[in-house]
């Protein structure tokens, strides 16, 4: 498979912060890839960058073979987003919502029609069709906003902790539809602090103080912290303790 | 191009549906406004309250004070024993106004020396004092020709003066402050409505998911203020048609080249509450900018107060506000039937606005979140 992100020599600073520095990192396309780290370790501000949501102050990315400085415009055909914070509009239904998503993404007429279905049904929607998406609960929405995300086929699928707020039996039912969704061929990079999510990952990057301190399976990023037998758990709060004064 | 425009205008339309509150303050607006502004805001004063103090107690006296009370200004409320008694009752509040005629008046009028009638007016307010004010020296003035001319032996005025008053004769500040009213309510709820716009989709989070989409700066800000444009639309029918209905204010003009006009106007409105929306962080800060630029407009634009009365710099600045223009039109077209060709330079001011605005709050606006 080609190579879905590529990122050089990225960083991004807000005044005298710097967010995110020197990242250089390969994703290949079609992989589940996570970005682990404690709050404040960049995370975010990345997945902001790839979606040419804020500009880099140094380097370069390519998402799906498009520069996302260059052209950002053009990436954004080829991305879905779900950001942090819900971010569907909550006074419309979960079925007007699809609509409006669907057609700011170009779709109209019977392929909408058909693609909407699909994704209703995949993601098991259809009861919750008629319902204000304010009222739903926050698994729901998670689901909701991940169907939007996914109408237009999109060729990498960043979700920026998708997880969060969300009961356990819905994180569960939620991975298993990003699986499904890697299986047919879409990257999906997403960022968490929840162990248990990282280790469903094919690849995990660690990142601490805005660097790339680790990467690759599960297994080799808990070695390359911990050392040894160390497993992710104890990789992450020995970084967490490094980072406290 | 536009082809993201559609799904942007009908989700405005929904979301303005759903919310009952706004949508009804919109609606309620117009006519609110122009139920207080028609019936509280007169500045054509009549009937102040009038002590009289009467030390003549003649019919000639009797009469004159008739007079006063014929021209509708004054309203005698109260007959009072002495000048001090007038004073005390006007600054107590009882009396806006006295008259006081003095013992000799009947003589003066016959013989020869001149008779001193005093019309004291409590002039706090200036607006309210002066068609008392006129009207006072009014009734002194015909009183003189009367007497002069039966002197003189004649039986008609060797001149008299007939004024017109075109457009509104009935001197009615409805007629004035009404079509006033369309465009000073245009500008109060679009403006505002428009600046919360960008900001509440910033607030509530939806923007972030919303420009890593495809659809383009134009395509939002312009679905974005399409639904308002039809709400500008109905505000201003309302006005025009309660206006004309309660207070009888006159349609003269095209009603075609109004809404034509006015749509200019709705536009260059729209494009600035969208400019105040590119720079301001909060709602509550649209809010506080949206009223600091609607107020300028109701005092400078001639809304209220005439801009022949300002000072130059006063002038100057109203020059500078889109609802100058346009209540030029308005006036020119609802009450002087003026057509195209008297007011295409204030049009033409108008669409220069909404161009530039637009520009602007384009250009302000970056789809990035920084």
């Amino acid at each position: 498979m080609s190579t879905a992100v590529s990122i050089r020599g990225l960083r991004r600073t807000f005044g005298d912060l710097v967010a995110v520095d020197q990242l250089t990192l390969d994703i290949p396309g079609g992989e589940v890839f996570g970005l682990l780290g404690p709050n404040g370790s960049g995370k975010t501000t990345t997945i902001r960058m790839l979606c040419g949501l804020i500009e880099p102050t140094a380097g370069t990315a390519e998402v799906a073979g498009i520069d996302v400085t260059r052209a950002p415009e053009q990436v954004r055909e080829h991305i879905g987003y779900m950001s942090q914070r819900f971010g569907l509009y909550e006074d419309l239904t979960v079925a007007e919502n699809l609509d409006f998503y669907g057609e700011v993404y170009g779709l109209r007429g019977a392929p909408q029609r058909v693609r909407s279905g699909e994704v209703v049904q995949f993601l098991g929607l259809e009861p919750r069709l008629a319902q204000l998406t304010g009222q739903l609960s926050g698994g729901w929405k998670q689901r909701v906003a991940l169907g939007c995300a996914l109408l237009h086929r999109p060729a990498v699928l960043f979700l920026d902790e998708p997880t969060a707020g969300v009961d356990p039996a819905a994180r569960r039912a939620f991975w298993e539809a990003i699986k499904d969704i890697a299986r047919q061929g879409t990257t999906v990079i997403v960022t968490t602090h929840y162990m248990d999510e990282a280790e469903r990952c094919a690849r995990l990057g660690m990142m601490s103080g805005g660097r790339l301190i680790a990467l690759g399976t599960p297994a080799e990023v808990a070695r390359q912290v911990a050392g040894g037998d160390g497993t992710l758990e104890d990789a992450f709060i020995r970084l967490q303790e490094a980072g406290e004064p | 191009m536009m082809r993201h425009l559609r799904p942007m205008v009908r989700k405005e339309f929904i979301q303005m549906r759903r919310d009952r509150l706004t949508l009804g303050i919109m609606v309620a607006i117009p006519v609110v406004q122009l139920l207080l502004f028609g019936y509280a805001i007169q500045t054509d004063v009549r009937h102040l309250p009038t002590v009289v103090f009467d030390d003549s107690r003649t019919p000639e006296s009797r009469d004159l004070i008739a007079a006063f009370e014929n021209t509708g200004n004054f309203t005698i409320v109260a007959r009072v024993p002495s000048r001090a008694a007038v004073d005390d009752a006007i600054a107590r509040g009882r009396a806006q106004a006295g008259i006081i005629v003095p013992h000799e008046f009947p003589r003066a009028l016959v013989g020869g020396g001149t008779a001193l009638v005093q019309v004291i007016v409590d002039a706090e307010d200036p607006l309210s004092s002066q068609s008392a004010l006129a009207a006072a020296s009014g009734v002194g003035e015909v009183r003189n020709l009367a007497v002069l001319s039966a002197a003189a032996g004649r039986a008609t005025l060797p001149l008299e003066i007939r004024v017109r008053p075109r457009y509104n004769p009935g001197l009615r500040s409805a007629v004035f402050i009404v079509p006033g009213l369309v465009g000073v309510i245009l500008t109060l709820t679009l403006v505002l409505v428009t600046a919360m716009a960008i900001v509440r989709e910033r607030e509530r989070g939806t923007l972030e998911q919303l420009i890593v989409t495809p659809i383009s700066r134009t395509e939002l800000m312009i679905g974005k203020i399409t639904p308002y444009v039809a709400v500008g639309l109905v505000q201003m029918t309302t006005v025009l048609f309660l206006g004309r209905w309660v207070f009888d204010v006159p349609l003269t003009g095209s009603l075609v080249l109004l809404y034509a006009v006015t749509l200019v106007f709705i536009v260059a409105s729209l494009a600035f509450g969208l400019l105040i929306s590119t720079l301001v962080r909060t709602q509550a800060q649209a809010i506080q900018a949206s009223f600091f630029f609607v107020l300028p407009n109701i005092l400078l634009s001639g809304f209220m107060f005439p801009r022949a009365a300002m000072p130059a710099a006063a002038r100057w600045l109203g020059l500078a506000l889109p609802l100058t223009y346009f209540l030029k039109i308005l006036r020119g077209i609802l009450l002087k039937g003026v057509g195209l060709a008297g007011i295409w330079t204030d049009v033409a001011a108008l669409a220069a606005f909404g161009v530039v605005l637009m520009a602007l709050a384009v250009r302000r606006f970056h789809k990035t979140l920084d």
